[in-house]
């Protein structure tokens, strides 16, 4: 079941050109962190989750043995796709990872729940985004 | 009665976002950018504080300005 979402914020990681495995994934994964513009992202995001749990049937009992969900971590997001996320845009012709950090960009995706019942956060599109004009100096 | 003061989940929040500012400003992001996160940080933690949520505006820091609701 999937629900789709849409963050805007600032890249702190990246490996979405160059997607990475470890002893724990061992498929190769394309990997993003986000901190999200404003913090009431985290509220909606947490709100969908649930959503997704209560229209997928999944039971919230804690005792039932899975894996931890990995989406949120402190103040970023985080996005694992096994397809390269499309990169629209500026972004277009970015050839490494390291290019991509710091970016203000619009992630569109998906809450995937699985049959496992592990969730994640798919990237499928990234594109640069503005930022609106407010400076709290001004 | 609602008793003020961060939370553990808020203080980790604050944490988690003194790091990731700093992890942007080493990755170059923009003087106006950054002073924008450290802002809405300092937003976050005092209405936090507060237990008022952000706020609808973020030109509008003050308590009596409505909580922003999720879409």
């Amino acid at each position: 079941m999937n629900t789709l979402i849409r963050i805007r914020g600032w890249i702190t990681d990246s490996h979405v050109i160059n997607p990475q495995s470890s002893i724990y994934e061992p498929e190769k994964i394309h990997k993003l962190r986000l901190q999200p513009e404003n913090p009431i992202a985290f509220k909606e995001l947490e709100e969908a989750i649930e959503a997704v749990k209560v229209r997928s049937g999944t039971p919230t009992n804690k005792s039932i043995n899975r894996h931890k969900d990995v989406l949120i971590d402190g103040c970023e997001m985080i996005f694992k796709s096994f397809y390269k996320p499309k990169l629209y845009g500026a972004l277009e012709d970015i050839s490494s990872d390291e290019e991509l950090l710091g970016k203000f960009v619009q992630t569109v995706g998906h809450i995937r729940i699985f049959k496992d019942m592990n969730i994640i956060l798919t990237a499928h599109l990234i594109e640069p985004a503005l930022l609106d004009d407010f400076d709290p100096l001004d | 009665m609602t008793q003020k003061g961060l939370t553990l989940k808020d203080q980790n929040f604050i944490n988690s976002s003194c790091r990731s500012i700093a992890k942007c400003e080493s990755h170059g992001v923009m003087e106006k950018e950054l002073r924008r996160q450290i802002y809405i940080l300092g937003l976050y933690t005092f209405r936090q504080y507060h237990k008022v949520g952000l706020p609808s505006d973020i030109r509008n820091p003050r308590l009596q300005e409505r909580e922003l609701v999720p879409n």
